[in-house]
């Protein structure tokens, strides 16, 4: 399955490379091939883009910040309601509790209990994090390519770029946050991510050791009197650790959402800027000689076709010679 | 019309009126009066809130008691129904909205968004619905 991905998001990489390239040939081309006045036109028109440029990166900006409270409300909600029925699945087995070592279950099982159950959030709310931020990151591409009439390669998310595979990564190692030793491909998803991120990890902080009324053996009243003063012991703690991985998740979101909306930005600037610059070039160009503007527009045919060539060659290529290909 | 995922709740106010609107669409009209509240609904109810003595409101709908609401410490509220059976309570949240909870399950919680404007998300877990969450499209032009 992850081989599957890993071919499928180097097939995607390869494409967006030849797809960029096309654009910027055929960009080229249809400017070449504009009449005067369309020209004029087209001139003005950019003017008129430049001069709203941050309107419209604020623009970009406003919706991504409602879009990241929306996000962020959905997930908090969602841990809320998890960790709310964490204390009551938990309270009321110390409740229930009838066993001969109370201080073993308290200082043992309910950690690691709790720790499970943490993972368990994050195995099964991950996919759908990593949908949200797929989302976001859609919709913010669809909204460049409606902007500019042009094809883009979708923005990628931080923990696509990333691409960590969890089995990889050493937390000691020094080459870990600079990227280098990640294959660019998304093998844990955000599952894996946020478990990186010390979600998965900060349970042992959740400690119940050294309280003195847990020593010794306990009678039936002794282990009640037990189970009454560890009860506010276990709720403050329990509040403590839900608002570290609380922290920690929405931490990990923004982060992600901001990227995004920097790489939008970043993006919009650059199309903008590019639009810009070929039709002043081509501008300055109409006054060369006619000779010349035919040369040129024979040598972008020529770049136009090798390049569909290319996208079909790759389009035609095996799952072991793309690996190949990527090394 | 209100949506099983989200709502877009909004009151505008305008002097002693205001307007409660649910994605767009106007739910009632409200009029503050010295000491209570009128609540005229599209669906043609009337509603009115007055103090009561635990320092709560009593909603009456069409002349009879509907609700109870008592603050019971910590910025948190009960509200009963006119039985005194509990039905919910309303606690202040992290995002400065509040959750609403009936025997630990929360059926509700609501973030305001400013200007007036608040979401709430009517699903206890709201990442386990996704597929009914539509992202607002963005639109540069």
């Amino acid at each position: 399955m992850r081989s599957q991905e890993k071919v499928a998001h180097l097939r995607q990489r390869l494409s967006a490379i030849i797809l960029s390239a096309k654009n910027d040939a055929e960009r080229k081309k249809s400017s070449s091939q504009l009449e005067a006045d369309a020209l004029k036109r087209q001139i003005v028109e950019l003017d008129e883009q430049w001069r709203q440029r941050e309107e419209r990166i604020r623009r970009i900006a406003d919706w991504t910040s409602d879009r990241e409270a929306e996000i962020i409300a959905m997930a908090q909600k969602s841990m809320e309601t998890y960790f709310r029925a964490l204390k009551e699945d938990v309270g009321d087995q110390i409740s229930t509790y009838s066993g001969p070592d109370f201080k073993g279950f308290v200082e043992m099982q309910i950690p690691l209990m709790i720790k499970r159950r943490c993972k368990m959030w994050v195995d099964a709310h991950g996919d759908a994090l990593r949908s949200l931020l797929m989302r976001l990151s859609a919709e913010l591409t669809a909204a460049l390519t409606r902007e500019f009439k042009t094809r883009i390669p979708m923005l990628e998310p931080r923990f696509v770029s990333r691409g960590i595979a969890v089995e990889d990564v050493h937390l000691d190692s020094p080459d870990a946050p600079n990227g280098r030793m990640y294959a660019g491909l998304i093998l844990g998803g955000v599952s894996a991510l946020l478990m990186l991120t010390g979600v998965g990890m900060f349970m042992p902080m959740l400690s119940f050791a050294g309280y003195p009324w847990l020593a010794g053996r306990l009678d039936k009243s002794g282990l009640e009197k037990a189970k009454h003063k560890f009860m506010p012991e276990f709720d403050k703690a329990l509040y403590l650790a839900a608002e570290s991985m609380r922290d920690r998740v929405l931490g990990y979101l923004v982060d992600e959402v901001r990227g995004l909306q920097e790489s939008a930005e970043l993006k919009y600037r650059q199309l903008l800027q590019a639009a810009r610059s070929e039709i002043q070039e081509e501008s300055a160009f109409r006054s060369q000689p006619t000779a010349m503007v035919r040369s040129r527009l024979s040598i972008i045919d020529e770049t136009l076709a090798s390049l569909r060539k290319l996208e079909t060659r790759i389009s035609l290529l095996s799952s072991n010679e793309l690996k190949e290909a990527s090394v | 019309m209100s949506d099983q995922f989200a709502d877009q709740n909004q009151i505008f106010h305008n002097g002693d009126l205001s307007h409660h609107t649910i994605n767009g669409e106007l739910i009632s009209t409200g009029v503050k009066n010295a000491f209570s509240q009128d609540y005229f609904r599209s669906d043609g109810g009337h509603e009115h809130a007055v103090p009561n003595a635990e320092g709560g409101m009593d909603v009456y709908r069409d002349g009879a008691l509907q609700e109870r609401i008592i603050p019971h410490g910590h910025g948190a509220h009960d509200v009963y129904d006119s039985q005194m059976q509990l039905k919910a309570t309303i606690h202040p949240n992290m995002q400065h909205g509040h959750d609403v909870l009936h025997g630990g399950t929360l059926l509700e919680s609501s973030i305001p968004l400013g200007h007036g404007a608040t979401t709430v998300l009517n699903y206890s877990d709201p990442l386990a619905h996704l597929s009914e969450y539509s992202m607002t499209k963005l639109v540069l032009e």
